[in-house]
């Protein structure tokens, strides 16, 4: 609840770049498109459940529909951020 | 009231050419059966636009309004809201007075009181009303969803609520409401726009007919969504080839390509409109002379006006008949403000709402102006709008919305500031928080201090600024008790100050008055009173009430009870006028206090009893004695139980408020109340175990010293007389430095009593004498016969000598008439009493009774405790003139 922790989200639709760079330089971001829908899936560190539901309810006001919240074990917050870091 | 925004309280206006939707009115009349309305659903629903029309369509509804916003979530504002906009309903009945009554309470009471309050004003409205709060989901504050949830929980009859909502609220039994029927809700499904309002929403935004093809797909792609829908048609204006569009649009393959529509809409715009839009966005609502202040200045023709915008569909509402104040659509205005930002960056966005802020504080709207100019980062003119503004609201006692204020600015910003820090104290010592007080005081005084360039650190003389600090210290020194440091400090302050800061001069002038009558120079505070009550500053009601005051306690301290009548009877006038809650209760206090002495109890009643309905607006201490008061009255009247229950009722609030301070008086004024009733044993454990009040230099009801002598009188010991005398003397003197009448009127009697039980005749008829001296002038009849018996005898012998006849006979009259208090004996003491009698012994009375001879002997020592005598003999005697036993 109160721990940082990975999360990955996924909603129909998608936002432009712009969006995501709000969010911080270490999320990423897929797009999905299968010809009948696009989906967009976002992958990145929050700090607690407060900043997942404030960032769940901007994605509702600009009317994207949330399709799936996965979140990954705390222990992955710092592979993750490792692995992202070698990628940089 | 004035920090309400009455465009808050009515809904926005319909824009021209809103298509009514019947299938939903009809869905929303069918609510009002069910008491709780929720219209939930996402951004750009048509919610508000719906719920608004409905109102329009249905004239007849009796209904209050309240747009919330962020700033909302503070229970004082969100209730002030609330209850105007049901006032606005029933201007006559004002049905949510007694809410209001806890709103501008000094400090704000427990939820639980305010919540009660609301519902059952709620409970008690003149017909039905239908409640709608628009934007409630912004309302995050947990004591606000505790409210509501009370009030759903227990949703009177009479009121029905509508909550416009993006999201679903967090309230008790929205389940079994649903379940039972008794909720309706209008949901995102229900509001989506079937194809046939579609298309004359789509017709109407473009200005042009679209054809068939390109309506569908934008229909299909908005999925009934009104707002990305207008969007859609506002961007197909001007397009040549509304098809090539509608492709781009589905090729772009966002399926709600808000970004997308927003930038086709701006993209058409002429340059001023759109520097406009973005610019203004930063604004929760506007007016054409606030955009032009934030925009800037533009070329006359090119200056887009606002009724021009929201004709040409740009989401823009107006707010009043006017046609003064719009806002933007909430959605439309967070897309814009994220376009702002990304363009513009912090630093310039923060230009605009410090624009905002200044011109916001230049017409009157100081709060919001306050909150533009923090969100610009701009301390410096937010702590100059409050420093400009701080001694008008303290001269108006607006103490609520100066800690609201405070509470707006960072802590660090406070702490830097020396006139904040003092502002803060005020706050504080308004809310009865003087632990704190001398701490930021300091904290200011080195802060001016150290800068030398006051300018740096805030517009305010430093002058005025030790003028205030100085009000503050003497305050606190006079209750210290140190008499001579706190009328220097009122001296200083009165003449640093300048002669309109009404409020903090009477603060002055009240404790200059106290000081120097403490100092019993009571003289010099009598001429100096009569010098302020010709001055002109007495036309402020802050000045005047704090005079008053002052006066009060002198009068009341000296023992002038005609005075006294004089200045209660003035005060409560001008409080009454005014409603001023501090000048009412403390204009009652008074009268209460003199007609109790005067023994016209149905009056002293009157007054007394008048109080308590304002405990919360009013400085405890009104509420304290007021409450003593009634204590004594159900006494005099034999009414043990409502005596007690008078004085459970006040630790209750003393508690609930967070006044301990008062507990050590409570248990004293107890113990005293015990002696009355003849029960020794409770005021003996009291001077035991209880705390002692500290002394108090004024006029109050409950001078604990002075209980503790009684208590030690009545043990009755050599020992305790002795230390009776001794406290005497002490209290004595202390009475004599402050002349301090009304302490030294009972000083004298008790002395009297004192030597009386010690045998001393001659030294007891001397003290009675000047006992009766003092208080002759101002007509004491009660507090004679609070002490007893004893005393009616000591006071005939008195005046069979000739001395003061005629007032004597007036308190005797008095004696008489007062039902004589019999002690609260159990059944086994009296049967053991009726032994005793009967002349049995100890050991007769254990064999009759089957008890232990050890028994017998402590229940005589109980017996002859709540008697107040000492030996078997005196018990028979006054058991028969009490008529105990049978």
């Amino acid at each position: 609840m109160h721990e940082t922790a990975v999360y990955r989200i996924r909603f129909q639709g998608a936002f432009d770049d712009s969006w995501l760079q709000d969010l911080g330089t270490d999320w990423t971001m897929q797009f999905n498109d299968d010809n009948t829908a696009v989906t967009t899936t976002i992958t990145g560190i929050l700090c607690d459940q407060a900043a997942l539901i404030g960032l769940l309810s901007s994605l509702y006001n600009v009317g994207l529909p949330l399709l799936e919240v996965e979140y990954l074990e705390t222990e992955a917050v710092r592979s993750w951020s490792e692995e992202q870091q070698a990628d940089n | 009231m004035g920090t309400l925004l009455n465009t808050k309280l009515r809904p926005p206006r319909l824009r021209e050419g809103y298509t009514t939707r019947p299938r939903l009115l009809a869905q929303l009349d069918s609510g009002l059966v069910q008491g709780l309305i929720l219209v939930s659903a996402p951004a750009g629903y048509g919610k508000t636009s719906l719920v608004a029309d409905w109102l329009q369509q249905r004239p007849a509804l009796s209904t209050a309004w309240v747009s919330l916003d962020e700033n909302d979530n503070d229970l004082d504002l969100f209730l002030r809201y609330l209850t105007t906009a049901v006032h606005n309903a029933f201007p006559q009945e004002r049905p949510c007075a007694n809410t209001q009554t806890l709103l501008n309470a000094l400090q704000l009471p427990p939820l639980e009181t305010i919540t009660n309050t609301l519902v059952n004003d709620l409970a008690r409205l003149p017909h039905a009303l239908l409640l709608i709060l628009d934007d409630y989901h912004l309302i995050t504050l947990p004591a606000i969803q505790q409210v509501m949830a009370v009030l759903v929980r227990h949703l009177p009859a009479t009121l029905q609520l509508l909550l416009i909502t993006r999201v679903d609220p967090a309230l008790p039994l929205l389940a079994r409401r649903r379940a039972q029927q008794q909720l309706l809700e209008v949901r995102a499904a229900d509001l989506r726009f079937v194809q046939a309002e579609a298309r004359a929403v789509l017709r109407q935004t473009t200005g042009t007919t679209v054809d068939e093809a390109t309506a569908v797909l934008l229909e299909t792609q908005t999925e009934g969504w009104i707002i990305g829908l207008q969007l859609a048609g506002l961007s197909l204006r001007g397009q040549a080839d509304q098809a090539a569009f509608a492709r781009t649009f589905l090729a772009h393959s966002h399926r709600l390509a808000m970004d997308f529509l927003l930038g086709e809409v701006l993209a058409h715009q002429p340059p001023p409109v759109l520097a406009f839009l973005l610019k203004t966005a930063v604004l929760e609502r506007l007016c054409d002379s606030l955009c032009q202040a934030v925009v800037g200045l533009g070329l006359a023709g090119e200056r887009p006006l606002l009724a021009t915008l929201a004709g040409s569909g740009l989401f823009l509402a107006s707010l009043d008949e006017e046609g003064v104040w719009y806002r933007y659509h909430p959605l439309f205005r967070e897309l814009l403000q994220r376009r702002l930002a990304q363009k513009w960056g912090q630093a310039k966005v923060a230009a605009l709402h410090r624009r905002a802020g200044v011109w916001l504080a230049e017409h009157g709207f100081s709060e919001e102006a306050l909150r533009h100019l923090l969100m610009a980062g701009d301390m410096a003119t937010a702590v100059a709008l409050i420093e400009d503004q701080r001694h008008d609201m303290l001269n108006r006692g607006e103490m609520h919305r100066l800690n609201r204020w405070l509470e707006l600015l960072p802590e660090h910003v406070v702490a830097q500031h020396p006139s904040l820090l003092q502002l803060k104290a005020w706050t504080l010592r308004w809310q009865a928080k003087f632990q704190a007080i001398p701490a930021l005081l300091q904290q200011a005084e080195t802060l001016l201090a150290q800068e030398t360039d006051i300018t740096v650190r805030g517009s305010i003389d430093p002058a005025i600024l030790r003028g205030e600090r100085d009000v503050l210290r003497a305050e606190m020194a006079f209750f210290q008790n140190d008499f001579q440091r706190s009328l220097t400090f009122t001296q200083s302050a009165l003449d640093c100050l300048p002669y309109h800061y009404f409020f903090a001069r009477g603060m002055a002038a009240l404790f200059q008055l106290l000081a120097q009558q403490s100092l019993g120079q009571t003289e010099a505070a009598l001429r100096q009173l009569n010098a302020w009550l010709d001055d002109e500053q007495l036309q402020y009601h802050a000045f005047r009430y704090l005079l008053l005051l002052g006066a009060g306690a002198i009068y009341g301290s000296v023992g002038d009870l005609k005075r006294l009548e004089q200045v209660g009877q003035f005060m409560l006038q001008l409080g009454l006028a005014d409603e001023k809650p501090l000048t009412i209760t403390w204009a009652r206090h008074f009268l209460g206090h003199v007609y109790y002495q005067w023994n016209r109890l149905d009056d002293a009643y009157a007054h007394w009893s008048a109080v308590p309905e304002w405990r919360y607006q009013t400085n405890f201490r009104t509420y304290h004695e007021a409450m003593l008061g009634l204590a004594l009255l159900a006494h005099s009247a034999n009414d043990e139980a409502r005596a007690r229950q008078t004085l459970d009722t006040l630790t209750q609030v003393l508690l609930e408020m967070n006044q301990v301070q008062f507990a050590p008086e409570v248990e004293a004024f107890r113990a005293r109340l015990a002696l009355l009733r003849g029960d020794v044993g409770t005021a003996v454990h009291w001077t035991q175990t209880g705390t002692q009040p500290a002394r108090l230099p004024l006029w109050f009801w409950e001078a604990g010293e002075l209980t503790r002598v009684k208590v030690l009188m009545a043990q009755g010991t050599a020992v305790s007389r002795q230390e009776a005398a001794k406290l005497l003397t002490t209290c004595g003197q202390y009475a004599e430095e402050t002349a301090n009448v009304w302490l030294l009127i009972q000083i004298w009697a008790l002395r009297a009593l004192l030597a009386q039980a010690q045998g001393q005749s001659k030294e007891a008829l001397v003290a009675a004498e000047q006992a009766v001296r003092l208080a002759e002038p101002g007509g004491y009849l009660r507090l004679f016969v609070e002490l007893g018996p004893e005393m009616a005898d000591l006071l005939a012998q008195l005046a069979r000598r000739g001395f003061a006849a005629a007032y004597i006979g007036r308190i005797l009259a008095v004696f008489r008439a007062a039902p004589i208090s019999k002690p609260d004996l159990t059944r086994r003491e009296l049967e053991i009493l009726t032994l005793l009698q009967q002349g049995l012994s100890n050991k007769e009375i254990a064999g009759r009774l089957v008890l232990s001879v050890l028994t017998v002997k402590r229940h005589n020592r109980n017996i002859y405790l709540k008697m107040g005598v000492n030996n078997r003999r005196q018990a028979i005697a006054k058991a028969k003139t009490l008529n105990l036993l049978p």
